[in-house]
């Protein structure tokens, strides 16, 4: 490495790159499923996938994971492309938040990074249908009464509908090559996944960015701090959560980092792990500017609480 | 002329999937790749790398909308600015065919033989695992590389870390892995802060005051030094930093990764 450099900005350039190439793949991944979702799956077919009431809604949302697992990263495209086909708000985001975590291979690492203790891995998979259940209901409220999400504001690249501002000249969209008609599926698919993934990047560079930025320049007095919480259950644990936050760690990776917080105890580690599968910086970024503010709130503040209280809870009677 | 430039404008989408294309591939070429992300996903970057680069094209030859700026300018920045900056941090690493596949260069030769003593050579996550796992294979002589990590504390009473960053995916969930090193051999000098060492020993139990001296160590990332075993050296050298400083891999059984 060049050492002329200044450390910590060599740091927040790897950290920020590494962040974004971890990511990247998922992102992709999630545009691909949701262009191919939209390709290929008719409006009338797909409703027809959506059980009845409320309740059922919420099981499938939960257990979809399990079908098409996918990391935090990759359940956002997918989800607003959902919603914008008329899947509904439950359903949706209670996917969105069981996914992460509600999958085998989350599930393994987190039995491997704790070295086979199998209460790791119910009281993940606890604390995560928990904050699915509880967010998901309470983002869909907040969608229905409040939320400003609409299909063309979620999907602003909806196939080959003319964005805003388009004023069809001399644009190769509007040209024979380019019309509707000769574009084969193979194509759209490609440019849908292709909107799709340049639509989500952009809040996944603000917070690869921004946990760089706390990476490289925060972290050394953050680890000071911490060291002086692991007698609170209260402080271990707030504090474990603001990290996992901030430090926008894959949900398949994150339970060998929480692991490593062997001294704070088993609940901060829980903790951790629970509130990073469903909120972190990225993924704040691109709550906001995807469902709108108020959902948005709702999709931060909501796990928040309820992965907070749960850990007091569980600390307090259980360990 | 004003078509081919509508014709530009409009594919500045797709290049910028080109681009970041490009940027992987070379990236992977320097043999640096696994300063990022873990080399046993090396083949998810090529595969990625590889999608946008057929997506980027495809965009690129038959756009679908006109182009968003913010998404161009912050995405236009990352890759030109984001991307480009690790050329300026970074030189070239030798690679086999054109790309880094350090995983795979595992010596093979699971033993190291020191003053007619047999050491299994193990890298520090490794043995880590082992002092929790098998608790029959504890007391064994074992050979580890590390780099040395001095402390105030842990100099008064003659003792140090030695300890390896261990990633499992990429540079952000990175953790220290390691272990105290205690009861250094007669006539050996506590080694520089920051010295790799290879260091022939065993694992004992830590010394009691362990938990009140642990040191708060600052670091870019978390550590995890063993609560409750240490490392007793017979021996100590001190070595240049290995062409693969993290340890990206944990086997349960010899040939350790080392």
């Amino acid at each position: 490495m060049n050492t002329a450099l200044d450390p910590n900005l060599e740091t927040f350039i790897f950290m920020t790159t590494a962040i974004f190439m971890e990511a990247a793949p998922f992102v992709l991944l999630g545009s691909l499923i949701a262009a191919l979702f939209e390709t290929f799956m008719s409006q009338d077919r797909l409703l027809r996938m959506v059980p009845k009431g409320k309740p059922l809604q919420t099981l499938w949302g939960l257990g979809a994971g399990m079908v098409l697992p996918t990391c935090e990263c990759g359940v956002v495209p997918i989800v607003r492309r959902f919603m914008a086909r008329g899947i509904p708000p439950q359903m949706a985001f209670t996917y969105m938040l069981a996914a992460p975590v509600i999958n085998p291979l989350v599930l393994l690492s987190t039995y491997v990074a704790f070295r086979g203790d199998g209460w790791m891995v119910l009281g993940r998979a606890f604390f995560a249908l928990v904050v699915a259940l509880v967010g998901g209901t309470a983002a869909a409220l907040a969608t229905q009464y409040l939320g400003r999400f609409s299909p063309a504001r979620a999907t602003p690249s909806l196939p080959m509908a003319p964005a805003e501002g388009h004023h069809h000249q001399n644009c190769p969209c509007c040209t024979a090559e380019g019309s509707r008609g000769e574009r084969s599926r193979f194509a759209r698919v490609c440019v849908l996944t292709a909107q799709e993934f340049l639509e989500m990047s952009k809040y996944l560079i603000i917070g690869c960015v921004v946990a760089g930025l706390f990476k490289a320049y925060l972290w050394g007095a953050w680890g000071g701090f911490l060291s002086m919480l692991t007698g609170s259950l209260h402080l271990s644990v707030g504090a474990m959560m603001f990290m996992a936050i901030l430090l926008c760690i894959c949900s398949e990776a994150d339970a060998f980092v929480a692991a490593s917080f062997w001294a704070f105890g088993k609940v901060p580690q829980l903790a951790f792990m629970a509130i990073g599968s469903a909120v972190d910086l990225k993924l704040i970024f691109a709550f906001f500017a995807v469902f709108g503010t108020h959902t948005a709130l709702v999709l931060t503040v909501v796990p928040t609480i309820v992965v907070y209280f749960l850990s007091i809870l569980l600390g307090t009677i259980a360990w | 002329m004003k078509r081919i430039f509508a014709r530009i404008f409009y594919s500045v989408e797709g290049l910028l999937l080109i681009a970041l294309s490009l940027a992987m591939g070379l990236l992977m070429a320097s043999g640096n790749h696994w300063l990022y992300i873990s080399p046993r996903f090396e083949w998810l970057s090529q595969l990625t790398a590889l999608v946008l680069l057929l997506v980027g094209i495809l965009t690129a030859w038959r756009p679908g909308r006109r182009p968003r700026l913010s998404a161009v300018i912050i995405f236009g920045g990352f890759v030109v600015f984001g991307i480009g900056a690790n050329y300026l941090v970074l030189q070239p690493r030798p690679t086999d065919w054109g790309f880094s596949r350090p995983h795979r260069v595992v010596d093979e030769d699971p033993y190291k033989i020191h003053n007619g003593v047999t050491y299994t050579r193990i890298n520090l996550a490794e043995l880590y695992e082992l002092s929790e796992g098998r608790p029959e294979k504890r007391h064994l002589p074992y050979v580890v590389r590390g780099m040395v990590q001095r402390d105030p504390q842990l100099d008064s009473v003659h003792e140090f870390l030695v300890l390896r960053t261990l990633v499992w995916c990429c540079l952000a969930d990175a953790i220290l892995v390691g272990f105290r090193v205690q009861d250094l051999p007669q006539g050996h000098e506590m080694p520089e802060n920051g010295q790799w060492i290879e260091l022939f020993g065993e694992l004992t139990e830590a010394s009691p005051h362990w938990n009140d001296q642990a040191p708060h160590i600052t670091s870019i990332f978390p550590m995890n030094t063993h609560p409750r075993y240490a490392l007793t050296p017979h021996h100590i050298r001190p070595i240049e930093e290995p062409p693969m400083a993290f340890i990206f891999e944990i086997r349960d059984r010899k040939p350790y990764a080392y």
